[in-house]
């Protein structure tokens, strides 16, 4: 196999993506052969490190990821594996777990730990909502009473004043009222005084 | 060798030799082919999927024969998770190697 032929297989197994992403794809792999052909290498040893055109496509193909396969022929129907789909790969932590990697031997063990301190969690929780059924009294008392003792002096002040205003305005009244009087006494004693000078 | 294993180990390869510079396809393909038996055309597909998921960013740069090449360069989260892996890795290796040897009771 060379060059154009591998290229050629390689582009018919990616029909079923878009152009743009087909022609990259291609241009990745046409860069992989001019760098290779640079070391020295010839187009049939490059072709054969690759491994086959097809293989390499389908790990592109959304659903139908051959997996990383051995450079040997009887791998090329290896079995499709879902986790290492191009486009529309999960997340990578969530991906490390599910595909069963190797390399996460505490798995279990924080899992148990994690069931666990949720137990913790929802007990200290249960025992706080109960608790707090205890402290709410007292918590509405104690936010209670500075307002209450707030209304109190506001209601008191205002009550002193009005109480004081009517008192002024009472004696007022009755300061106006005996000085009238006042007047009108001494207006007549003095009329019957100038009177009683006329008519002697 | 296990498919599976290859499969996690490939990505945590690209990562660190990314770590150590920024590579163009055929440099990563060759090196990690050298060492790993594996058809170098996985590679590609593998560089595709970390690149879409934000682990590098890509850029061209001319070559000094033939056309310009495609570069590899670590973001902050193929970094991280660069570091993370080695780590997992490390760890998880000591442990095997102990259970192989027969000292996993110690």
């Amino acid at each position: 196999m060379n060059k154009n032929e591998f290229l050629n297989r390689l582009g018919a197994a990616l029909a079923s993506l878009p152009e743009a992403d087909r022609n990259d794809i291609l241009q990745d792999f046409a860069e992989h052969f001019s760098a290779g052909l640079e070391t020295g290498k010839t187009e049939e040893q490059i072709c054969a490190e690759l491994g086959s055109p097809e293989v390499c496509a389908r790990q592109y193909i959304p659903g139908t990821d051959a997996g990383y396969t051995q450079n040997t022929a009887n791998t090329v129907n290896a079995k499709p594996a879902q986790a290492y789909s191009y486009g529309s790969a999960p997340a990578y932590g969530r991906q490390t777990q599910t595909d069963g990697a190797p390399f996460r031997p505490g798995m279990t063990v924080q899992n148990t730990a994690d069931r666990r301190s949720k137990t913790i969690w929802s007990i200290v929780f249960i025992l706080f909502v109960l608790a707090a059924f205890a402290v709410y009294p007292v918590a509405a008392g104690l936010m209670i009473s500075p307002v209450a003792i707030l209304l109190g002096t506001v209601f008191a002040a205002e009550f002193a004043v009005s109480t004081g205003m009517i008192i002024f305005l009472i004696s007022l009244a009755v300061a106006l009222f005996s000085a009238g009087l006042l007047m009108f006494l001494i207006m007549t004693a003095l009329l019957k005084l100038s009177f009683r000078r006329s008519s002697f | 060798m296990n498919i599976q294993f290859k499969k996690g180990v490939l990505e945590m390869c690209v990562l660190s030799l990314l770590k150590q510079g920024d590579k163009y396809g055929y440099e990563l393909a060759d090196t990690v082919g050298r060492k790993i038996d594996i058809s170098e055309g996985s590679i590609y597909p593998l560089l595709k999927r970390l690149r879409n998921e934000g682990y590098f960013e890509v850029y061209l740069k001319e070559s000094p024969s033939g056309p310009a090449r495609k570069y590899y360069r670590l973001t902050q989260k193929g970094r991280d998770t660069q570091t993370m892996l080695e780590n997992e890795w490390k760890d998880f290796s000591h442990s095997v190697t102990e259970i192989l040897g027969g000292n996993g009771n110690e």
